[in-house]
């Protein structure tokens, strides 16, 4: 009886630990900019940051850090959309300067990357988004 | 006669209109001129020509998709030798009959004159997949893949980066954002939760579980255990039992004494059993037959 209950216990534990990691461990989009890069000016809700590394490279430690809800992509930039903030990644210098803005401010900074994507007002792409001429099995 | 000359002018126009020549199996025209206008864009700060070919087996006929910063429907192998670099998204996709037992399928891959970047670089991106390709947002997969590739070339040095800046907010006029991409909390945190959840309901269930069934067996248990411990008391018990010898022993001979109820055969019945059971234990094998009594012989 001991050593079922001592599994029995064992589930129990790793269990809560696991929940206690997803309650506690949970990073905010803003809170992790502002522990791992440099904030170089803030204008109400919108923040921007800089890093010596490359905009691929922060573009990878952003979204490994906190997964966005979409991704996109242009020549200039990288673009992440969070519940309530988006995150744009561009290249500056040899290295990268991060825009944080809230959900409405960052839709018209990057309006001419994002436009038709995640909100109105988009003319030409909005078509990719309706969905592709191949259907899955 | 008006009619007569309006129907080959319509003709003609439909034959010649853009959307019809340049048919696009992934893209719509629209989006295919786009994203070659911003591979051009990329062209022009860059240096570096673009590009994507996609064939596609839709059903067993062969389709394409091709584009580059030279236009839509325009390889980079059409350009010639005109591009010192080149970085070309190029993938296979084949969609089979919904009858068809085979599952559609797809690979892509990044081709460079230099050799980087290459398909891994591409990969760590995660905004593409060989699923994503079969499924039915292939259009806005591809879209991305290709609109990466300059951002592709400048992380691996054969480009200059292109810098860019917030555009003015009153640019986007009353444009604003929908579809509410849901909670970032549930998002990144939600399979945790889930697991998290399963194991601790887990433990509790199989932990009730186990002081339930511990609990049965231990009542069924009383009785032998019971049974057990007496082993030091039996002494008190066993005297009990040897008295019970003696009325044993007293029972065949109150049969004998009850017997001669049953009526007039009494003499009979007394005599009766003991030939009986002397036969049966002669039968026996190995067991020699007991000589008979005296007494039953005048029977004979």
């Amino acid at each position: 009886m001991r050593p079922k209950l001592l599994i029995a216990g064992g589930l129990g534990l790793v269990g809560l630990i696991v929940l206690l990691f997803a309650v506690l461990g949970g990073h905010s989009i803003r809170g992790y900019l502002d522990d791992n890069y440099r904030r170089v000016s803030s204008d109400g809700s919108s923040i921007v940051y800089t890093s010596d590394q490359k905009p691929k490279a922060v573009y990878e430690d952003i979204r490994g850090a906190v997964t966005p809800a979409d991704v996109q992509t242009d020549p200039e930039g990288y673009f992440l959309r969070y519940s309530d903030d988006i995150v744009g990644v561009t290249a500056s210098g040899g290295g990268s300067r991060i825009y944080l803005d809230d959900e409405r401010h960052g839709y018209a900074h990057w309006f001419p990357f994002v436009a038709g994507v995640w909100g109105t007002g988009g003319g030409l792409g909005e078509g990719v988004r309706g969905g592709g001429p191949g259907s899955g099995k | 006669m008006r009619r007569l000359l309006l129907v080959p002018l319509c003709a003609m126009a439909l034959l010649c209109a853009p959307g019809v020549a340049g048919a696009d199996v992934i893209f719509d025209q629209a989006d295919a001129d786009e994203l070659a206008a911003t591979l051009a864009e990329a062209y022009d700060a860059q240096g570096v020509c673009y590009g994507w070919s996609v064939s596609v087996d839709n059903e067993g006929v062969p389709q394409s998709s091709v584009g580059s910063n030279f236009g839509a429907g325009q390889s980079l192998q059409d350009a010639g030798s005109g591009c010192a670099k080149t970085v070309e998204f190029t993938a296979s996709i084949s969609w089979t009959p919904e009858s068809s037992e085979s599952e559609d399928s797809a690979s892509y891959g990044v081709s460079s004159s230099t050799g980087s970047p290459n398909v891994d670089d591409l990969d760590d991106l995660d905004i593409i997949s060989e699923d994503g390709l079969v499924g039915d947002d292939v259009d806005a997969d591809v879209y991305k893949a290709v609109a990466a590739l300059p951002l592709l070339a400048a992380d691996a040095g054969i480009a200059k980066p292109i810098e860019a800046s917030p555009a003015a907010e009153s640019d986007s006029g009353d444009a604003a954002p929908t579809n509410s991409p849901g909670g970032d909390f549930w998002r990144e945190s939600g399979m945790q939760i889930l697991w998290g959840s399963l194991l601790l309901v887990a433990g509790v269930v199989f932990g009730w579980y186990v002081i339930k069934s511990s609990r049965r067996p231990a009542r069924r248990t009383i009785g032998p255990a019971a049974e057990q411990l007496p082993d030091p008391e039996p002494a008190e018990p066993e005297p009990e039992p040897e008295p019970e010898p003696e009325p044993a022993a007293e029972l065949p001979a109150e049969p004998r004494a009850d017997e001669p109820e049953p009526a007039p055969e009494e003499p009979a019945a007394a005599e009766k059993p003991v030939e009986t059971e002397k036969p049966e234990k002669a039968e026996e094998p190995g067991k020699p037959a007991p000589k008979p009594d005296p007494e039953t012989r005048p029977d004979e």
